[in-house]
This record gives C-alpha cells, sequence and structure tokens, in this order.
C-alpha cells in the first residue's frame, strides 16, 4: 500500500525542448568556457553554492586522504501526478524539491574508494538530509552543500580503508582502475520553467479512466499522469559544468481481471514524452485507453496456449520492445565489486561481458544508440540528453555493426574491453554505483522484407517444420504493467528455468495457422529470451516501429516502480526468430472473489 | 526520497516488542489541503454502506466461513508543512489521501479469526487507497475487492485459529475475541479552518535565521505541520460515524556535535488544533533562543556519569516517564497474550502506585489549562464512544485500557481501540493525566531534592527538564524495563553551587521499583504532546503532569556515535568573494 510520491527524472541534461536552442558544450578552461561558466556562478545562487563549496572541499584533508575527484549533482525539480479510476480522481500529488548528490573520491585513478560493497557506506552522524533548501539563499544552500560533502568525503576516506583491506590477500582477474578521466565540458543552458497544466490534465485523467466504464467485467483499470521538470546541474572539479532543462511526462494506463479459471490477465501501456507539449491528443490517448480495455477483454476470452518450440515473428512495436529489454540492460556491464573475502556478492552478469569482437546479430544487422537526436522521422524520441549524470557528452555510438559486437554503454566506471565513458550513465544503483543505458537505440536491417513477405516465411517454416501453427508476437509486457505479484511469478519462472534475469511475457501472442488464420492464446511465456537466440534472426520487416518507454532500474522496468527514470526509445523492423521456446504457466491461481463486483451506476 | 523532519530520524523503532512515544516525530506527515468536497460528505457513508451490505449478504449467504462482522473505516488525511532552516525555505510537503481499512470477523464473537495465539499479532484486515472524489463507482469497485481480500485473509487465519494446539486445549475459551457493543450513529463536522501556509513562510523563515547566530548548529530548522483528518466508519452491526479534527504544531529543532563526538539535539514543540491558537511570533523566538542557548550549553557540557539517586522529573519528563513505564503496560490486549510481561494483570483493585497519585486517560478532554492536548478523539478506531477512564485512584489500579478485544473481568471496550490507517486496531493510550494529592510549590520540591541528596549521603541530585521521548519493551522475552530519553539535564548540588549542565544521560529503570520511590509531586501540571509507536502504528497522545521527586532513579550514558564533527568550518559568505 504504498505510492510513490516523488519522482526524479534522471538526466544530468534532459532535454531543452521549448528552450533557448542549446549551444555546443565549451571545453573546461578555455577562455569561453571560463567566461561562461563565470557568467552564470554570478547570476545562478545554486550554481553559486555548488562552485563555492566544491571548491572549498579540494581542501578535506584527514590522515592524509585527500580529494582527487569531487562531483556534485543537484536535480532542482517539481512534480506533478494525478490518477484516477472509473471517472474518480485520486488526490493529486505535487512537490518541489531538491535533491543533491556529491561524490568524493580519495585514493588515485587506479585505486579508488568506489567499486566496493563499502563505497556508499558511513558509520557516523548524518547531518546533511540529502535535500537543499528550496530557496535561493547562498548562504542556506552552501551550509547545507557543506555538510553533504563533509559526509561524501567521510565516506570516501571510510570506504577506501575498508576496501584496501578486503584486496590484501585476494588476487583479482580482472586488473582495472577505478576511474576513467574524461575531459572537463560546459554546457550552461537558460532555462525556463515549464507551466503544468494540472487541471486539464486532472481532467484528461479522470476522462480516459471513466472509458472503463464500458467494460465492467474489467475489475481493476487506472490512468495516471506524472510530469516531472526543472533544471539538472553537475559540476566536477575536473571542469564539468552543466545546467539544462530535465524534463518528463508520461501516462501510464493498467487494466485487469481474472478469467474463470483464476488467472489474471492484464494490460497496460506507458506514453513518455520529454516535451508535455508534443503529448498526444485526446483522440489518440483515448484511442490507446480503448486498446487496452479491449486487450483486456480479448485476452478473457482467448484460450490458454499449449507448449511450443518453433519459429516467431515479433511484428510491430513487440520488435522495438524486445530489443529495449533485452539489449537495453545487457548492453551496460555491471562490473564486480570489490567485496569481503568469502562474501561473494551475486551481481547480474551481463552476457555481452568479454563479448567485444563477437557476432551477436545476423551479419546483415546493425545497432545504433544515438542520445543526440530529439525526433526520428518527425516524431518526438524519448531517449534525448546532453549530458550524463557525470556531466559527460555522450555522441552516436555503433554498438553492432554487420552482426558484431563493436562497442559496449559506459560510464566513467572502467569495464573490460572499453578505454572511456561514452556518456551512458543514466542510472544510479546501489553501493553508489551508476548504470549504463540504452538512450535511442535503432535496430538497422540491411535486409528487409515485406510484412506479407515476413508472414509467408513463417507460414513456410512452419510447413517446412511440419507444424500444425506458428506464432506471431504484437505486444509484450515491457515495461511491465503487471501487478508486483505478477512479476513475482515472473522472477521465480526466470529462476527456476535457469535464465537468471526475468523475461517479459507477451500479451498479445496470436497461433497463425496454414491457412492464414490467427488466434489469440493467452498465458505464454518464454523460457528464456537471452541474447543468443538474436544471432538466429531469419529476417527483418521493412517498416520501422518506434517504441518509447521509461527505464527505472527495477526488473522488467515495471510500470511505476523506482523513483529515478529515465526514456528511452528503440526503433526497430519487425523481426522473425528462426526458433523460440514457450510454454504456459502451471502456478497456482487464486479463486474467484464470491461476491460479484458492485454493477457501475448510481 | 522522503522528506523527514530532523525529529523524525530520531524515532527509535524496535521491532513490535517495543513502544515509543515521540515528541517529534510525525511533526510533518506530508499531505494537501485542496478545496474539494470533504469525507464528511454523506455520499461515502451511502455508497459503503450499499457495498457493506451487499459484500456481506453475498459473503453471508455463499461464503464457507461465512463473515458475521465486517467494518469499513476510512480515514482522509490532508497534511503539509512548511519548514525553514537558516533564514531560507528548506521544504514545502503537501498531501491528501483517503485510506480504506476493511475488517472481516469469521467465526463468531466467541471465537473467531482475531483470536490471539501466542505472540502471533497478525494483520488480517485489507487495505486500499480511495479516490478523493465522491462518485461511488471507484469506492464500490475498491471496496469489493478490499473485502474480498479481507474475507480470504479472515478465512485462513480462522481455520489456522481452529487448529491451533491453543485454541483445541481450551486454555482461554472464557474470554470471547469479540465484544459485544451498542453500535452509535454519528456525523460531526470537522472544519475546514482559515489557513495560509504561505503566510508563515516568511514568518518561519526570520524565526529560523536566529540559528545563524548560533556557533557549532549543524541542523536547524523551524516548521509548522498540519493535518485535517476526517475519520468514516461503517459496520454490519449498524455503525454510522464520521469524526475527525484538526493539528497544527511547530516545531523548532536543533542539532550539533561535540568535540568528543557526541550528538547533541534540542527540540521545541507547540500544539494546536486551531492555527489560531498556535503561539504569537515572540513566543516562537523564544523557544528559538531556547533551543539555541540550550544547544550551546550542551555543547559545553560534561558528560555525564552513570547515577543512581534522588532527582525531580519536570512534569513533562514526568508524563513520558508514566506513559512508558505504565501507560503501555495497562493497555488492555496485553493482559492476554501469554508472551506479555504481564505487570499489573493481576494487579486490578491492587496498589499499584503510591496512594497520593491517580492516573486519568481522558480523550474526550481537548484542552488542558492554555494547552491543547493531542491525544483527544470522539469515537476511537472501532466506533466506539470516547470516555473519560479513571485508571489509578488513590494508588489502586482499577481498569485497563480497552478495545473491543475482552479480558478477563473486563468484557467491554472503554473506547481506546486506536490505529494509524493501515494498521489493524488494538489497544493504545490517549490523553494520559497524573493527578496528585501531595502537591507542593516547584520551589519546595527542589528543596526537598536537596534535602533527600543530603539523607543519601550524594554529591548531586538530577533536575531532569526535558525529553524527547522514550521506549520500552512489554514482552516477556525482553527485559521489562523502560528508557526515557532526556535532552536537558541538570545536576543539583546540596552545597549551593550553582547547577550544571550534562549531556548524554538516559533514564533506565524496572516498573514497579519506579513507582515506589515517587516522593511528592509539584502543583503544576505540564503537557507533553506527541505522537506513539507501536503495533498499531502511529496515534496522537499526550501525557500530563506535576513534576515529580523520586528518591532513587538511574541513569546510564547513551550509546554514543565518536565520529568527527565537519572538517572545514562551516560557510562563511566573505569567503572565495
Amino acid at each position: 500500500m504504498t505510492r510513490k510520491q516523488f519522482l526524479l527524472i534522471g538526466m544530468a541534461g534532459g532535454v531543452a525542448l521549448g528552450q533557448q536552442k542549446p549551444a555546443q558544450p565549451l571545453d573546461a578552461g578555455s577562455p569561453a568556457g571560463s567566461a561562461r561558466l563565470k557568467a552564470v556562478i554570478d547570476s545562478d545562487p545554486l550554481l553559486r553554492a555548488m562552485y563555492e563549496e566544491l571548491t572549498r572541499a579540494k581542501a578535506l584533508r584527514t590522515l592524509g586522504q585527500e580529494p582527487y575527484y569531487i562531483e556534485v549533482t543537484v536535480d532542482d525539480a517539481e512534480t506533478f501526478g494525478v490518477s484516477a479510476m472509473l471517472g474518480s480522481a485520486f488526490a493529486p500529488n505535487r512537490a518541489r524539491l531538491r535533491p543533491v548528490r556529491a561524490l568524493i573520491r580519495v585514493g588515485t585513478p587506479q585505486f579508488d574508494n568506489t567499486n566496493s560493497i563499502f563505497s556508499d557506506y558511513y558509520s557516523g552522524s548524518r547531518f546533511d538530509s540529502g535535500a537543499l533548501p528550496l530557496d535561493n539563499d547562498v548562504a542556506a544552500l552552501r551550509h547545507a552543500l557543506w555538510l553533504s560533502l563533509d559526509r561524501a568525503y567521510k565516506t570516501a576516506s571510510e570506504a577506501i580503508g575498508r576496501k584496501q583491506a578486503a584486496v590484501r590477500g585476494v588476487t583479482s582477474n580482472e586488473n582495472l582502475a577505478d576511474f576513467w578521466p574524461s575531459p572537463g565540458k560546459v554546457q550552461l543552458d537558460d532555462v525556463r520553467a515549464t507551466r503544468i497544466d494540472e487541471e486539464g490534465w486532472k481532467a484528461r485523467v479522470k476522462a480516459l479512466s471513466g472509458l472503463f466504464l464500458s467494460y465492467p467485467e474489467i475489475t481493476s483499470s487506472n490512468v495516471e499522469y506524472q510530469f516531472s521538470g526543472g533544471t539538472s546541474y553537475v559540476l566536477t572539479s575536473d571542469g564539468s559544468a552543466v545546467r539544462v532543462a530535465d524534463q518528463i511526462a508520461m501516462l501510464t494506463v493498467r487494466a485487469s481481471r481474472q478469467t474463470p479459471d483464476g488467472t489474471v490477465v492484464y494490460d497496460g501501456l506507458c506514453q513518455a514524452s520529454l516535451d508535455p507539449a508534443q503529448f498526444p491528443d485526446d483522440a489518440a490517448l483515448r484511442q490507446s485507453v480503448e486498446g487496452v480495455a479491449k486487450n483486456v477483454s480479448a485476452l478473457a476470452g482467448a484460450p490458454v496456449g499449449e507448449s511450443y518450440t518453433g519459429p516467431v515473428l515479433f511484428a510491430g512495436a513487440a520488435s522495438a520492445q524486445v530489443f529495449g529489454e533485452v539489449f537495453g540492460s545487457h548492453l551496460g556491464v555491471v562490473r564486480r565489486l570489490v567485496s569481503e573475502p568469502g562474501r561473494n556478492m551475486p551481481m547480474p552478469a551481463s552476457e555481452f561481458d568479454g563479448r567485444i569482437g563477437s557476432r551477436v546479430l545476423p551479419d546483415w544487422m546493425d545497432l545504433v544508440d544515438d542520445p543526440t537526436l530529439t525526433e526520428y522521422n518527425k516524431r518526438p524520441l524519448a531517449g534525448h540528453y546532453h549530458a550524463d549524470l557525470e556531466g559527460v557528452f555522450p555522441a552516436p555510438l555503433t554498438l553492432v555493426e554487420k552482426g558484431v559486437l563493436k562497442a559496449l554503454l559506459t560510464t566513467r566506471q572502467p569495464v573490460k574491453e572499453m578505454t572511456a565513458s561514452n556518456g551512458r550513465a543514466r542510472l544510479y544503483s546501489g553501493f553508489g554505483v551508476k548504470l549504463a543505458r540504452i538512450s535511442n537505440l535503432f535496430v538497422r536491417a540491411a535486409k528487409a522484407e515485406s510484412d506479407a513477405q515476413l508472414k509467408t516465411r513463417l507460414l513456410d517454416m512452419i510447413k517446412q517444420q511440419g507444424k500444425p501453427y506458428g506464432l506471431i508476437v504484437r505486444k509484450m509486457d515491457f515495461p511491465s504493467a503487471g501487478a508486483v505479484e505478477e512479476l513475482r511469478r515472473i522472477v521465480a519462472r526466470g529462476g527456476r528455468s535457469g535464465g537468471g534475469r526475468p523475461v517479459s511475457t507477451p500479451v498479445l501472442a496470436y497461433k497463425i495457422f496454414p491457412d492464414g488464420r490467427e488466434e489469440l492464446v493467452r498465458g505464454m511465456n518464454f523460457r528464456s529470451l537471452s541474447t543468443r537466440v538474436f544471432r538466429d534472426i531469419v529476417a527483418a520487416g521493412d517498416q520501422e516501429h518506434q517504441f518509447n518507454f521509461i527505464e527505472n532500474g527495477a526488473p522488467l522496468a515495471l510500470m511505476g516502480a523506482g523513483n529515478f527514470i529515465v526514456g528511452c526509445s528503440v526503433v526497430a523492423p519487425s523481426v522473425l526468430f528462426e526458433e523460440l521456446e514457450l510454454e504456459p504457466g502451471n502456478e497456482d491461481r487464486p479463486k474467484p472473489p464470491v461476491v460479484p463486483p458492485p454493477p457501475f451506476g448510481e | 526520497m522522503c522528506e523527514c523532519y530532523p525529529g523524525f530520524v530520531r524515532q527509535i523503532w524496535l521491532f513490535f516488542a517495543t513502544f515509543s512515544l515521540l515528541g517529534q516525530a510525525g511533526a510533518v506527515l506530508a499531505a494537501a489541503p485542496a478545496p474539494t468536497k470533504s469525507a464528511s460528505d454523506p455520499p461515502l457513508i451511502d455508497t459503503l454502506v450499499r457495498e457493506l451490505d451487499r459484500n456481506f449478504q453475498g459473503l453471508r449467504s455463499k461464503a464457507d466461513p461465512p463473515p458475521y462482522y465486517i467494518s469499513y473505516s476510512v480515514a482522509e488525511e490532508e497534511s503539509g508543512g512548511v519548514s525553514a532552516t537558516l533564514g531560507a525555505v528548506e521544504s514545502r510537503a503537501n498531501s491528501r489521501r483517503r485510506t480504506l481499512d476493511c475488517s472481516v470477523r469469521v467465526g463468531s464473537p466467541a471465537l473467531d479469526n482475531y483470536h490471539l495465539l501466542e505472540g502471533d499479532r497478525p494483520r488480517v484486515s485489507a487495505s486500499a487507497y480511495l479516490p478523493v472524489e465522491d462518485r461511488p463507482d471507484a469506492i464500490a469497485r475498491l471496496a469489493w475487492i478490499t473485502t474480498d481480500g479481507a474475507w480470504r485473509n479472515a478465512a485462513q487465519r480462522y481455520l489456522r485459529v481452529k487448529g491451533s494446539a491453543q485454541v483445541q486445549a481450551r486454555q482461554d475459551a472464557k474470554v470471547p475475541d469479540y465484544s459485544q457493543e451498542k453500535a452509535v450513529t454519528a456525523i460531526e463536522t470537522v472544519p475546514r479552518l482559515r489557513f495560509n501556509p504561505e503566510e508563515w513562510a516568511p514568518r518561519l523563515k526570520r524565526l529560523s535565521n536566529e540559528f545563524n547566530q548560533i556557533a557549532g548548529v549543524l541542523n536547524s530548522s523551524v516548521g509548522l505541520g498540519w493535518r485535517r483528518e476526517v475519520r468514516t466508519f461503517v459496520s454490519t452491526e449498524g455503525a454510522r460515524i464520521q469524526h475527525g479534527r484538526n493539528f497544527y504544531r511547530i516545531t523548532v529543532s536543533a542539532s550539533a556535535k561535540a568535540y568528543d563526538g557526541n550528538d547533541i539535539y534540542t527540540t521545541e514543540s507547540f500544539e494546536a488544533e486551531d492555527p489560531s491558537r498556535l503561539p504569537k511570533d515572540e513566543v516562537i523566538a523564544a523557544a528559538v533562543r531556547k533551543v539555541g542557548g540550550d544547544l550551546v550549553k550542551l555543547l559545553r557540557a560534561q558528560a555525564a556519569q552513570p547515577y543512581v539517586g534522588p532527582a525531580i522529573l519536570s512534569g513533562r519528563a514526568s508524563g513520558v516517564f508514566f506513559h512508558e513505564i505504565f501507560g503501555h503496560r495497562i493497555e488492555g490486549h496485553r493482559q492476554r497474550d501469554e508472551t506479555e510481561g504481564q505487570t499489573f494483570t493481576t494487579s486490578v483493585n491492587k496498589p499499584v502506585l503510591p496512594e497520593f497519585l491517580s492516573v486519568l486517560f481522558d480523550p474526550t478532554r481537548k484542552t488542558l489549562g492554555k494547552i491543547d492536548l493531542n491525544g483527544w478523539y470522539s469515537y476511537d478506531d472501532q466506533g466506539i464512544p470516547a470516555r473519560p477512564v479513571p485508571l489509578v485512584q488513590n494508588g489502586i489500579l482499577k481498569t485497563f485500557l480497552m478495545s473491543r478485544t475482552p479480558i478477563d473481568g473486563f468484557p467491554n471496550s472503554n473506547g481506546h481501540g486506536r490505529a494509524q490507517p493501515g494498521y489493524e486496531v488494538v489497544s493504545r493510550q490517549s490523553n494520559l493525566i497524573v493527578e496528585s494529592k501531595k502537591q507542593v510549590t516547584d520551589a519546595e520540591l527542589r528543596q526537598m531534592l536537596i534535602e533527600e541528596v543530603k539523607k543519601q549521603n550524594k554529591p548531586y541530585g538530577l533536575f531532569f527538564e526535558q525529553v524527547t521521548g522514550g521506549y520500552t519493551t512489554t514482552r516477556r522475552q525482553g527485559l521489562q524495563a523502560f528508557t526515557v530519553i532526556p535532552l536537558v539535564v541538570y545536576r543539583v548540588f546540596a552545597d549551593g553551587r550553582a547547577d550544571e549542565l550534562v549531556r548524554g544521560a538516559d533514564i533506565v529503570g524496572t516498573p514497579l521499583a519506579s513507582f515506589s520511590r515517587i516522593l511528592a509531586t509539584s502543583d503544576r501540571l505540564e503537557v507533553f504532546n506527541g505522537f506513539c509507536g507501536a503495533e498499531s502504528g502511529s496515534v496522537p497522545v499526550s501525557a500530563s503532569s506535576p513534576a515529580i521527586l523520586v528518591s532513587e532513579i538511574e541513569i546510564q550514558r547513551k550509546p554514543e556515535s565518536k565520529d568527527l564533527g565537519p572538517i572545514l568550518p562551516r560557510p562563511r559568505m566573505e569567503e572565495l568573494r
């Protein structure tokens, strides 16, 4: 029974849509860069307070440990959210907040206080609150920053000591440094506040949620709008200074009902946009909500699918979803943290760890991640940002070329086979680690066929293999709209099948028979959906489908989870997999309620 | 991210077996006054009653085991806070929510799914958030789903209860699980008071600016928190109740680190039911100076040494003392739980306190002198009207604080079944008032302390001026002990030397021993307003008492942190300019 109260958006450099056009970042220390920094410090009390306290923190010293790197990030944010059920609104929530994070590194880039399980832990008393005062009062802001930096320094000193003790007597086969250098850059935009149309959105959300009144058999439904916007700041001791507009809006729809056999069928969607003004219009939103309601109704009447091994066509956005889910998490390699001897930290390993130079897709496919684009084919993208959480400015990056893995998404945390940050630190994780995530991921196929040809090819394959039917997936449950219990089942299933990471389930899966007839089936799960199966994609479509989503670091990017989120986009053609395995779930299901639902209408 | 008031961090929460009383917790419970229709509109009751009846009938006819009782309790809370530090607004919070708790009882009042099995305090009810708009469709759907969940929990638990060895052995068959009470119908309007937090922001900023003058302060704030709460209760017995109240609270607090690593914290607060009754700025400014002054004095004070000897507890300190060592032990449900210490279970009609003392719990009392009491309500969370309960008369224990869970010899509730929304109801305290027939003036009480110091041949006695709260353990497994956490403690010397402030002391002791040592009281009641946390969540309470003189009290040193204060000096604006 908890509801998230605040939503933080996660980019040091979101978008400047509707703002003054941002300049190219300037080099730190260059005459232009220094002049711009000085001018903004003189006019912006928050940046001034950050600058003055960061400068002072360079003098922090005890027992000879001195900071070699200092980083302060602040989100000056405003959030608004409102949700409704069956035409009635829950109380809207709004908040104004200034979360601050301070990081200090002691030691050397080769060996410092980070990348260990001790890195984010301080045993002493904490006097900083994790947020800055809301008024632009330099004295009060500096006081709070002083306490934040003091604790960051003490945390660092304590962590490096424990880490040194832990590595003594342990041989490591990963001889990696702790911090990659990155050139300091200055981008200080003039940011205007975005107006939130609170009443307008409340009315819209109520009206959209009221559409479910036409579907009385749907027992649970909810429509929610959330906006978070403001200014993001990053200041580092190597000269990076970032102040950029940072905002995101999203509409989440969820609906579910229980079938007579006890299974809960559900569907949902999450529309995300970096510019609230570019949100789809009311007619389009109504259509999306109706789509969810119709899907749930159709699923309730659909038969449960049987075990299946064979070709599967991911049509339309389902292909973009599956690329986003599988490649989105595996392309950022997570490093093993220094732990206490004998205490092994289970870290989710990436399947791409150590795989650079290997074939991961068919040789006619490429993958490119490009955070610099704000739109594609005149459609807004959700993964655009200027600078990442470490103040690093990203560039377009070819990840897979002709099927071969060329690069991974990196932060300033050194990983094997890569040499520098490519500015993809987008999410915060435990132990002070930042996670690399995709931005706008483009899946490109040099060999493309029309949708009709793809279907024909699928039918040819099942005929050759003597199968009664093939499978087409048109929608995946990613980000997941399931209830937490549903997610728990999926995670347990992932554990049982040995796959490790949970895999989302297909929402709309259709049997396609040799005569072209299609039949919706429900309750199917993938046995596994690892990166390996992508090598055996046999064909791709000639239409590109765009899918925008919210990444929050939770399993299956569960809708509504996490309090720090980033937008992502995937553009991909439909793809046909040579062979995938699916099976129906066999978990125990609760009996339907004894009392029927109350009828609608006053 | 969770915005917490400094005081909140101090909350001591030991799992289940421990109860804490805190003056600061809950200062701001984050929530939003919006000019929409309130829960006090009858449409909510209509929707709830319709769904209650429909579900009750449906489950009675088709479910196995069928329910014999269902209740819905809806709490609509609007709350918020503004807080300032060092002359700047630090945080603003606003929130509003409506929570539904559904309780289903299956079996019979003699034995039902709430039957207490040894040491087990299950959560059987189910909860949901409701829309704040009164259209019936969504509320009815959510009530239906929640009732289904609560019935499933109830049925499952009932089967477990019936199958348990304890029940089968019929050890406790003579006491039923649910009392018979008369259902009440009462609709009270909760006033929506004129209040603009933004008018307070500049005042709080100005007041908080005082801390800029005080060296050594690390954290400081002057904050205003408010809450309006409307509770709606309907049951299949026919109860239809709506009632509620407003809360306003100003909290002043400051913290620092002493040279030896000790964390130091001082605080003052003011509570009122109506913002017009909040103190004027001069009074708050004086509190700010007191909090700052005490902090500075504590920074220089010596650390307390373990000590046993005579002491005076100020009225507020004594209130917390009674709340912890006495109040938590006379909560009715603890008398039927074998895992509880049951200090007073067999003490009814026997002396438990010196004969000059009486203890009253009175939730109907809204004020004491000029001070608003935090622990009042008109109906408890099982729909039972609040009433004064004289618990101890002239030292003799008369009864216990009762919810609808009967105990041997006490078959009925006395209106003390309380819970925070989302928790199961148990018996809890309200406004505790200590009454004394052995009153002397403050000056005389001090003189009596000095005489006691001389008589016992001690170097000094102690005066506990201010406390932040305390906690106690009532379970058998734990030590039957309590701790009261003083903030400001003085050594009082017999030879006429000035009082000396000490820091880092906790009062410790065991309940029965402590009561026998009360020698006299002052003639002036003081009020400690706070929030008490226990197994049914956090509930507003107060404890009022005259100062008491005890012949012997024990203090221990606080668990201390030893880390350094900030390494760099506090920023000064002239630097770098």
